[in-house]
């Protein structure tokens, strides 16, 4: 029976060629892309989750109330609360601190080695339970020259034959010497830790006093509590640590679990508030929606096609069909298309990933051997199966058979009116997605376009080795001699992603219960002419360095307005004991993303405190400035390689996840267009074929091609407009949500609703026609001699 | 006893409030055997008729005793065993399933009657052998004529040796040297045993029977023997 089924199945596939390759290509690219997607949402899920991070580990955050009293939560806390968790509650069992340095290079017989790392509190490897595989920490935190390596550093800088013989090696980096105290397994690629090395965090505090009080946040901390203790319960006794050791009164931690601070790690008013798992869920539902709008398609072509089937079904119901036989008949047709669409998909899959995973910045693979994908194709499987399956089997195996017989069969058993709803529902998650799309690429190009109160275009960051710090004056003399390159600043950072901020600057006036946290930048007196900021009081800089007495201090508006000076020009202000004065008051530039408000900054004059150096080059000379930047830095004998990046690419950098966003939503809404398109087609193409009469004797009677195409297409048009409008109010909706995450927005708009609403019907109207021209300039002679 | 007892059968559609009337007090016995032709203008109610007989139409009044049973008191299922079990279907279209072979066509009802591969097998076999239309087993309904067509129809019909043959002008849609061929394999199976009931216009065709009902209107206007045409002739 099976076999006569399978058999007869495939006959009717191959007969209906047209219809199977509409109904399996909009299945394959629907799959397809969900298959991706839904890969992609299961590595999402499986970040920060590896094999030991169920157990009890926690990060630690700040909160504290801005200048507008909103509860601010930053991962960077001050560098002795690690020390003080551990020593104050027996709950925590091991705590660290944890900042990573980035790339640094190791020499080894004239050869460098670069490696990433970080520098945290030996305690890390008990903490998230890193497998030592030499070596141990008892009493390592001491041993402030200490470094741990891992298995693959110790391979490509001791060979493969490291084992036994790298502890107590000498490590040669940055003009240090460290000793090798061990070697631990490779952190999982699944991390959002990443390091191949590890250095003693206490070496770095001692050295850099400023860095380590109570009062400044820059390091991530992370404990693992004791197996029974509760972490809610732990809670609020932690909550006033830094304030109980004389850090700032209004600074309060808060722990989340270290497995949820990938995906929830955005806070608002000291509560966890979602973050990207908001994306992760989008687009999960946009990948079962675009599994939906096929099984639509599915539904439609099936249902409308039933008349063909329909004789079919009346026969093998004399010669003695049951419905049962007939529905597992049917069904099994289905399972057929959607095992050959699932081959298909998993083919294309294949093939696509690699451009998948440039998309998604992912490194997924088609794991085969996987369970959980395998769980997860069956799922999909069976969604559709049930979706695209059942309906259209029960309503085939329904037909009575006096009425087939007779061809009695009315309209009545299309569906239309079902096939209608479907395809509404089709086209209001395509104009949801491409509504959107749209204006998540008006966001985008506000972001990119938006003048920032500062010149990101033609600056080249340039990180700056201690070799060219200690000459950095000769270095920027001899950068400057190129007629290719403008001006240069050296700079702790540039002002993209300002985090480092204070609150012990004091003003006349300033009134001491106020914990105001300004935000700070440290530049020499060039940093206006490279990155062409705009003064609104006063001047930038003028000294060629800090003066031991009176330190310059410039600052922006807004910092003028929290400071609520008389006349900020010329007020002296002091912090940590240093004098300063203000020379100047800066137009408001944004040195954060637009999820954030313009914050008070101000830069200190510091022209030797520089980590990088900010390069203003000419326009259309990038590769000669380039050039000369690398021949210069050659000059100086460094031995690592240069490395720079551009400023442009790196505030970019910045709307990683919008942009990921973007290039998605673009990406789902040409798919559902496809498939809603794909679906409209099948549907039209049958009503064509039903009226061939109709239309014949239309013809004949006098009707025009545009008569006969108005005929077969105004019904979908209007469906499709019927859709926009339902889409509308749940696209306002939903983006209106995602618009207010930014501080600045633009504002939706009605009329890109109207002109994406336009373009849909005008896709809808050449797909439909596309079909019915063909039908209405068909001669009515053929038709009716048919007949 | 008789085979088929029919009394008082009506039957109607709706429209609207009215009642169209297609049969109204049909009373017909029809012994085991019997080669009965029904004869009627258009609309009179003959497919109908037929179709109630062959248990695919239930009728609005009247009883019909099939072997000596009641069928109203049957429930749905056990109507469409009977109809499974004793009726074999000859159309004037001959609804072949056109993506199956000959030889599919012929073997699907014996499938439906979860008959063994095997036993299918030399049924299937024996049936193309006693037609003649072995040669054509693999071959799709559309590269036949109509009248190899209707040849695989009856085949179809009568494999699960059915005990009455129902056909709806089987003749209608060939020419006359084709129809002369089914009518002759018909008169084959009827002195074989096997009960016939025929819907046709043809009055050639109705020589070929044993009993001739005329309907009109829904009532039955005549109701003959008649001696049937030898089929050697």
């Amino acid at each position: 029976m099976i076999k006569h089924y399978f058999k007869i199945a495939i006959r009717n596939l191959w007969r209906y060629k047209s219809h199977t390759a509409l109904n399996m290509s909009g299945l394959v690219v629907s799959l397809t892309c969900s298959l991706l997607i839904f890969m992609w949402v299961q590595d999402e899920y499986s970040i920060n989750r590896f094999a030991n991070s169920d157990e009890q580990i926690y990060q630690v955050f700040r909160s504290f109330p801005n200048e507008k009293g909103e509860i601010m939560t930053r991962w960077a806390c001050p560098f002795p609360v690690s020390d003080a968790l551990m020593a104050e509650y027996p709950e925590i069992s091991a705590a660290t601190s944890y900042r990573e340095v980035g790339d640094q290079s190791f020499v080894k017989d004239d050869q460098t080695h670069i490696f990433q790392g970080t520098m945290a509190h030996f305690s890390l490897f008990e903490v998230f339970g890193f497998e030592l595989l030499e070596g141990s920490t008892l009493e390592a935190d001491k041993k402030l020259k200490g470094i741990y390596i891992s298995a693959s550093f110790a391979e490509r800088f001791f060979g493969a034959d490291w084992q036994g013989r790298v502890l107590g090696e000498s490590l040669n980096t940055e003009g240090q010497h460290l000793e090798v105290l061990g070697v631990f397994a490779d952190v999982p690629t699944n991390a959002t830790l990443a390091f191949d090395f590890v250095t003693n965090i206490r070496d770095f505090a001692e050295r850099n006093p400023r860095w380590s009080r109570w009062g400044s946040s820059a390091f991530a901390t992370y404990v693992k509590l004791a197996p029974k203790a509760g972490a809610e319960q732990l809670a609020p006794k932690i909550k006033d640590l830094v304030a109980r050791n004389g850090g700032a009164d209004n600074l309060s931690l808060l722990m989340q679990d270290f497995s949820d601070t990938y995906l929830y790690g955005n806070f608002k008013d000291g509560q966890v508030a979602g973050g990207r798992i908001t994306y992760v869920r989008i687009f999960f539902f946009a990948a079962l929606f675009l599994v939906l709008m096929a099984c639509i398609n599915f539904i439609n072509l099936t249902t409308a096609h039933a008349s063909r089937r329909a004789a079919e079904v009346g026969i093998r119901k004399v010669i003695g069909a049951n419905r049962s036989s007939l529905l597992g008949q049917f069904l099994l047709e289905v399972g057929i298309v959607c095992a050959l669409s699932l081959g298909l998909a998993l083919m294309l899959t294949h093939q696509l990933l690699p451009y998948a995973n440039d998309l998604l910045a992912k490194s997924l693979s088609l794991d085969l051997m996987d369970g959980t994908f395998w769980s997860l194709l069956a799922g999909i499987s069976l969604i559709v199966l049930l979706l695209a399956g059942v309906y259209p089997s029960l309503m085939l195996s329904s037909f009575s058979i006096v009425n087939v017989l007779k061809n009695r069969l009315s309209n009545r058993l299309s569906s239309a009116n079902l096939r209608r709803a479907l395809v509404v529902v089709q086209f209001v998650l395509s104009g949801l997605l491409m509504t959107s799309a749209v204006i998540v690429q008006q966001q985008i190009s506000y972001i990119k376009n938006k003048d920032l109160g500062f010149d990101r275009e033609q600056v080249i960051q340039l990180e700056l080795p201690a070799e060219i710090s200690e000459h950095s004056d000769r270095f920027k003399a001899q950068l400057l001699a190129s007629p290719y390159l403008e001006s240069v600043s050296g700079v702790l950072q540039a002002p993209i992603g300002v985090g480092r901020a204070t609150d012990d600057l004091e003003w006349p006036g300033k009134d001491p219960e106020s914990d105001i946290r300004i935000h700070f930048l440290t530049a020499d007196k060039d940093f206006d002419d490279v990155f062409k900021i705009r003064m609104a009081a006063g001047v930038f800089h003028q000294k060629d360095s800090a003066s031991q007495d009176l330190e310059e201090l410039v600052i922006n508006q807004a910092a003028a307005a929290v400071m609520n000076l008389e006349e900020p020009v010329g007020t002296r202000v002091s912090m940590n004991d240093q004098a300063m004065v203000i020379v100047g008051i800066m137009e408001d530039f944004h040195t954060n993303s637009f999820h954030e408000d313009i914050k008070p900054l101000m830069i200190f004059n510091e022209p030797h405190n520089a980590e990088e150096f900010a390069i203003r080059y000419q326009a259309d000379q990038t590769q000669a400035a380039v050039a000369h930047i690398k021949s210069t830095y050659a000059a100086f004998n460094v031995e690592d390689p240069m490395q720079y990046r551009f400023l442009d690419d790196h505030y970019n950098h910045m709307y990683q996840s919008e942009l990921l966003i973007g290039k998605l939503a673009n990406f789902f809404a040409t798919i559902a267009l496809f498939i809603s398109c794909l679906g409209l087609l099948g549907l039209v193409s049958f009503l064509a074929k039903q009226k061939t009469k109709e239309i014949g004797i239309r013809k004949v009677l006098g009707a025009s091609v545009g008569n006969i195409v108005a005929l077969l297409s105004q019904d979908f048009l209007r469906l499709v407009m019927i859709a926009f409008v339902i889409a509308t109010p749940l696209t306002i909706y939903f983006m209106q949500a995602w618009l207010d995450d930014f501080a600045f927005h633009i504002d939706l708009s009605w009329s890109t609703f109207l002109w994406v609403g336009l373009g849909a019907v005008l896709f809808a109207f050449l797909t439909v026609s596309f079909q019915s021209v063909r039908a209405a300039m068909a001669n009515p002679v053929n038709s009716l001699r048919n007949e | 006893m008789n085979l088929i007892e029919l009394k008082d059968i009506a039957y109607y559609h709706r429209q609207g409030l009215q009642k169209s009337w297609v049969l109204r007090k049909i009373n017909l016995d029809v012994q085991a055997g019997e080669f009965v032709t029904i004869m009627g203008p258009s609309g009179a109610g003959k497919t109908t008729l037929l179709n109630i007989i062959g248990l695919l139409d239930s009728p609005m009044g009247g009883t019909y005793t099939f072997l000596g049973e009641g069928l109203e008191k049957l429930k749905e299922k056990q109507r469409q065993a009977m109809h499974k079990e004793h009726m074999g279907f000859v159309f004037q279209a001959y609804h072949l399933i056109d993506e199956l072979t000959v030889y599919e066509n012929i073997e699907t009802p014996l499938i439906y009657r979860g008959i063994k591969g095997k036993e299918r097998k030399s049924m299937v076999a024996n049936i193309l052998d006693r037609f003649n239309i072995v040669a054509k087993k693999d071959l799709f309904p559309s590269q036949l004529s109509g009248g190899q067509q209707q040849l695989v129809g009856v085949a179809r019909a009568v494999i699960t040796k059915p005990k009455v043959l129902l056909a709806d002008e089987p003749t209608g849609n060939l020419h006359s040297k084709q129809g002369d061929q089914i009518m002759q394999l018909f008169q084959e199976l009827n002195e074989e045993g096997v009960t016939i009931i025929q819907v046709t216009h043809s009055e050639k065709n109705a020589q070929y029977g044993s009993r001739l009902i005329e309907l009109e209107d829904g009532f039955i206007r005549k109701d003959e023997s008649i001696k049937p045409m030898s089929s050697h002739a």
